[in-house]
């Protein structure tokens, strides 16, 4: 039980009051339902409005002791309180996390999750109150406080033309200040909302990942991929949620776009590291991602259109308690390169393809409960057949009915079942049982065969069938799968008013199914397939049943939050069973400016990806931990945020990650794969300075980083190493509705395999006891693994968006230039070329040109257009 | 370049900036572009890389090192003049517990001891180099020590019987030899993991001088190194499976004899993997290249090679 001062223990008080006497206004036509009214008020009121009030009450304190010596509008010594409401003009939905402030005596509040704000003694008299929220226009309302309760009309916040709608960018991207309790305790969480992703660059159109990778402590592995690697963690060991139901495979071709359209999301909780209890098996980050939920009250709509691909996106309310939202996307790269082929631009049309939707539908039949499903699907397709026609050997070839056929058939993706029942009580608890069933799969099929058309002769036949027969070719086909089916209960208990509970537990089961046969893969090629060196067959079936109880304690002291937690799993068939992680995070709000957090904890994950090898990862497959110890990870953080001025932030985050038992491919001819224990850690810090103005914001971001692993005892910096990044996202708006938006970013070089080397040495021979001069125009270093770095790296995006308002319809024409002064970036070094029988020369000899064809560019100038519409 | 670059897109999107932001820009700028685009030294990483060749030998009387670069070529544009990859001003030591050598240069990149400088086989030794950018490497290394014959392999003699078609055309002679002497086996006590170089050769002088071309080619040698401790000899011209080879029978005297040596040269793993296979494996930390030590044994014995006309 925390002890109140007088001052705050009298506001509580006087706050129910407040509450009881506008409801008695509200209903003062019956007395019997004032006092049904009074009661209810006090309860639900409680536990929320107590909280905010003890919350409002610290802040006041601290302001009283900041605001000595400020100009007061009026010394009269009578206080007041201001209360009222912020929503969305558009939409109706409350705007949380307003920031409300009166002018002339620099005091300022947030509104709650549900648009809610309240001024606590406020002295009497005039004031100006500016309510700001990223993503709308400001506003200012004069107000005069001649009474002991003043509550204001409603607050609507008309959206603005600087909130992020072009494709890049922007500094705004991310929450200004984090609502949600539970996340805004801890160091290196970044909440970003629908309008913010649909900001971030992208090179087909806007990115859940290609957003998160804005981010500082955040990585990819190349230019072109969107796999992301968080504070020195690979991609398999970020934990990926849609509406709590994992998802295995959120790429598509080579990481090059993530599988969800941000045009369904409603935000996206993403901790970098040091995440709570509610989180398990994964070692490094978190990227929970929340479709919308929205109750608004008329259909709408979005899409985009552009050169690549289209989509769309509906939602709405068929009828009173439902709600139902859609969204379905495709890329028409297939059908866009055949046109350009039949025009004759280009030799062959590329047939792949990629679509993905997303199904959901809500009941909320009281409100207390809301139920709901949704469908999650995304397919990957390429498919090419390729005929080799016979000859006849004669001086004029003839055309035989007989042709060689290569078929290529690809497809993979996912599918996710997920349903929920959400109930809540009227004191605070919330219960939450969800459902799901989420499977990647993978299905490839490819054959070489001769065949023959009508008209063959028999002979023809014949040798169709002996040269089937003969010629046997190796066939690849590959049939992977990965299930799980999990149910979890979580549930929110408020203890007291500054005391929460969090628990919840989680039984899923996963399926490991993956087999092929005839792959061939090559051994440190630029492209790994499955897994680094994978063998060349593989029938791998795994059944892992996994437990999992966590919970978690938010207890407010004062300037001081509290969030320890404990997390209990039982991983099926590892070798370690059982696991103890506890979990902790504090923060300190040293002022109402400033706050100091830190989290850390121990973290297991029972399955695994070895893809460090090659340059780029296709179809990575997981494999489970059984009978090898769980990858183990340690996590300490440490960040502070400070708001100089309600449109300036700085934050700076340090942080350490341990990992153990990690594991790698030996790669060998052996027939299946073998893995070798390694272990790692990654350690760095992050710098931000973020500024939001009515005409031109901006953040800039500069993040030190070390990563390393260690395997067979020898330390080394992986591909995912980058010590330095440095990054400018701005956004400027223009005259007559454009907007100009720009990302710069300039990196320190990767690690990666060098290929050749040339040196010089003496050696001796302790046969011949002699020197001999040794020089090796090139060879390999093998052992200097991921020793070379790559160039710097620079690269400059930028977007011109024009918006267009007419009636419910908004239009928002884009222009899009990805890499738009062209820095010839190298995607990977590459052995293009025949450096046999080639001899090093006494004189120096000019290889430029030849060099150069081992480098495997980067993106390109990307321009692009298209259109992005709401109604 | 980055700098400019840098410098250009701050002046652009300076329309109203902050001194906050101005000032952490150019911060960053500084500490950035002396950091980033210099090579980045503190990235562990880079495309120039240092190794070191090196191997203690007890008959020598002058320990030398070789320090040089190697550049990686896919980002250096063309192939450097070969000298300038020897890298001079390095400082070089060789330490055991309890001293310490420091190697002077005596020609660029070539570093030796002094003539005092004693291999003690079982001593552990290590090199450290710090060359003039900064970087440093070591290793270490266990001189080995010697193997000895095994007292029933101990002969002070051995006789070769062969046969031999010699055919002379254009002033070259042509021998097709073939020995059928019966086998003859030494085994050697004190072998551990690694390398070792068996021969047998002239140790004095030709007895029958004008039949050498090169006299100080063996006349009994493994093709290379192998690995075993056991090494049969006139076994079908075979040594455990490897050619075996007889350099200096060139028998235009039909018979003769020699006062010869068997020796056995033994490399310690450092050196036998390492510099047998430079491009996948090194004991070099922080770069490439070897650091080992060999040992040697030898015990004279006396050849006579009789040809038996069948």
């Amino acid at each position: 039980m925390i002890k109140l001062d007088f001052d705050t223990t009298t506001a509580v008080f006087q706050n129910v009051f407040n509450v009881i006497e506008m409801k008695i206004r509200q209903v003062n036509s019956s007395y019997v339902l004032f006092l049904f009214c009074a009661v209810f008020a006090c309860l639900q009121a409680s536990a929320q409005e107590i909280q905010d009030l003890q919350q409002e009450s610290n802040l006041s304190n601290r302001d009283r002791r900041n605001q000595n010596g400020l100009p007061i509008a009026h010394l009269s010594g009578l206080k007041t309180q201001i209360h009222g409401v912020v929503i969305d003009a558009k939409t109706g939905e409350p705007a949380y996390f307003a920031n409300l402030i009166l002018l002339e005596i620099r005091k300022g509040v947030y509104s709650d999750a549900k648009g809610r704000f309240l001024f606590r003694n406020v002295p009497y008299g005039s004031f100006t109150l500016r309510c700001t929220s990223f993503g709308y226009q400001t506003v200012e309302a004069p107000i005069f406080c001649d009474r002991e309760l003043l509550q204001v009309d409603t607050i609507r916040l008309e959206p603005s033309d600087l909130r992020m709608d072009s494709l890049i960018i922007t500094a705004n991207r991310e929450t200004w200040r984090i609502s949600d309790k539970k996340l805004r305790i801890q160091p290196g969480v970044r909440v970003l909302d629908a309008k913010r992703l649909n900001s971030a660059p992208g090179i087909l159109e806007p990115d859940l990942f290609r957003a998160l990778l804005t981010l500082p402590g955040v990585t990819a592995s190349n230019d072109v991929s969107n796999e992301l690697y968080v504070r020195g963690g690979t991609p398999d060991q970020n934990l990926i949620l849609l509406d709590r139901a994992v998802v295995y495979q959120p790429y598509h071709l080579f990481g090059i776009a993530g599988i969800f359209n941000t045009d369904f999301i409603d935000h996206v909780n993403f901790s970098l590291g040091g995440f709570s209890s509610q989180y398990g098996n994964r070692l490094s980050s978190v990227i929970d991602v929340r479709t919308k939920s929205g109750t608004p009250k008329t259909f709408t709509g979005s899409g985009t259109v552009s050169l690549l691909s289209s989509k769309l996106t509906v939602e709405g309310k068929p009828a009173k308690n439902w709600y139902y939202l859609a969204s379905v996307r495709r890329t028409y790269l297939d059908f866009a390169t055949k046109a350009v082929k039949w025009v004759g631009l280009a030799p062959e049309a590329i047939p792949y393809r990629f679509y993905d939707g997303l199904v959901k539908i809500e009941f909320t039949p009281y409100p207390s409960d809301r139920f709901g499903g949704s469908v999650f699907f995304s397919n990957d397709w390429f498919r090419r057949d390729v005929k080799t026609y016979r000859f006849t050997e004669d001086p004029t070839p003839i055309r035989l009915p007989m042709y060689y056929a290569r078929q290529n058939a690809m497809i993979w993706g996912n599918f996710n079942l997920t349903g929920f029942w959400e109930h809540r009580m009227h004191n605070g608890f919330l219960s939450t049982v969800t459902v799901f069933r989420s499977q990647a799969t993978t299905d490839i099929d490819q054959n070489n065969f001769w065949t023959t058309t009508s008209g063959a002769s028999d002979s023809l036949i014949q040798l169709r069938d002996s040269l089937n027969t003969e010629g046997r070719a190796e066939p690849f086909d590959a049939n992977n799968k990965i299930t799980e089916s999990s149910i979890k209960w979580d549930v929110e208990i408020p203890v007291s008013r500054n005391h929460e509970l969090i628990a919840g537990a989680e039984i899923s089961q996963v399926n490991f199914s993956y087999w092929w046969e005839f792959l061939d893969a090559a051994v440190n090629s630029e492209l790994q397939v499955f897994f680094d060196g994978a063998t060349d067959s593989l029938n791998y079936r795994q059944k892992v049943t996994n437990l999992a109880f966590y919970l978690e304690d938010i207890w407010s002291l004062g300037d001081w939050t509290l969030k320890p937690g404990v997390r209990v799993e039982h991983f099926g068939n590892a070798k370690n069973g059982w696991t103890l992680s506890p979990r902790c995070a504090v923060r300190y709000d040293l002022t109402p400016e400033l706050a100091i957090k830190t989290s850390g904890g121990l973290y297991y994950q029972s399955l695994f990806t070895s893809r460090e090898r090659g340059n780029v990862g296709f179809l990575e497959i997981p494999f489970s931990t059984s009978s090898m110890p769980l990858q183990k990870s340690i996590h300490g953080m440490l960040g502070a945020e400070y708001f100089p001025t309600p449109d300036d932030k700085w934050t700076i985050d340090l942080y350490y990650k341990s990992f153990s038992h990690l594991y790698r491919n030996q790669i060998n001819n052996l027939p299946r794969p073998v893995f070798l224990e390694g272990s790692g850690n990654a350690y760095g810090g992050e710098l931000s300075y973020r500024h939001t103005g009515k005409k031109f914001s901006c953040e800039v971001a500069y993040v030190l980083a070390w990563t390393r692993r260690t395997f067979v005892n020898q330390p080394y910096y992986p591909p995912y190493d980058q010590r330095h990044i440095i990054q400018i996202l701005a956004t400027k708006s223009l005259p007559k509705n454009w907007t100009l938006d720009a990302r710069w970013v300039l990196n320190s070089g990767r690690a990666y395999r060098p290929s050749r080397f040339t040196t010089n040495y003496y050696d001796y021979d302790p046969i011949t006891q002699s020197y001999r001069h040794r020089i090796n125009g090139e060879f390999s270093l093998n052992h200097m693994n991921f020793s070379g770095r790559f160039p710097v790296y620079h690269r400059l995006d930028i977007s011109l968006v024009k918006t267009i308002h007419y009636k419910s319809w908004t239009l928002k024409p884009f222009i899009n230039l990805i890499n738009a002064y062209y820095k010839n970036n190298p995607l990977f070094y590459a052995n293009l070329y025949n450096y046999n029988n080639y001899e090093l020369s006494d004189e120096p000899i000019p290889q430029k040109k030849r060099v150069d064809k081992r480098k495997a560019f980067g993106i390109p100038v990307i321009p692009s257009f298209g259109a992005h519409f709401e109604f | 370049m980055a700098f400019l670059l840098f410098h250009l897109l701050a002046h652009i999107l300076s329309f109203k900036m902050m001194k906050e932001i101005k000032h952490f820009l150019y911060l960053t700028i500084v500490v950035f572009s002396n950091i980033t685009c210099s090579g980045d030294p503190s990235a562990g990483n880079s495309n120039d890389f240092v190794g070191v060749a090196g191997v203690l030998d007890a008959r020598v009387r002058k320990q030398s090192v070789s320090v040089s670069r190697a550049l990686n070529l896919d980002v250096h544009d063309g192939l450097p003049d070969p000298a300038t990859l020897f890298i001079s001003g390095a400082d070089v030591t060789i330490s055991t517990d309890n001293h310490v050598a420091y190697l002077t240069e005596f020609s660029s990149g070539f570093y030796e001891t002094d003539s005092t400088f004693i291999v003690v086989p079982g001593q552990t030794y290590r090199i450290d180099v710090k060359v003039p950018d900064g970087r440093t490497l070591w290793a270490v290394t266990t001189v080995p020590f010697a193997p000895v014959l095994d007292p029933a392999s101990k002969r002070d003699s051995m006789i070769v019987l062969y046969t031999a078609d010699t055919t002379f055309n254009d002033s070259t002679y042509t021998v097709h030899e073939r020995v059928v002497s019966d086998p003859v086996t030494f085994l050697w006590n004190g072998v551990f993991d690694g390398g070792y170089h068996f021969s047998i050769d002239d140790d004095t002088i030709w007895v029958n001088g004008d039949l050498i071309e090169n006299p100080s080619r063996p006349m009994f040698t493994t093709g290379w190194i192998i690995s075993t401790a056991s090494m049969t000899l006139l076994d079908n011209h075979q040594i455990n499976g490897r050619l075996w080879r007889w350099f200096s029978f060139i028998p235009r005297k039909e018979n003769y004899e020699v006062d010869a040596s068997v020796r056995i040269l033994v490399m310690n793993p450092d050196y036998f993997d390492h510099r047998r296979h430079p491009e996948t494996a090194s004991n070099i930390h922080g770069g490439f290249g070897y650091w080992g030590a060999v040992n040697f044994y030898k015990r004279r014995i006396h050849v006579s090679a009789i040809n038996i006309k069948l």
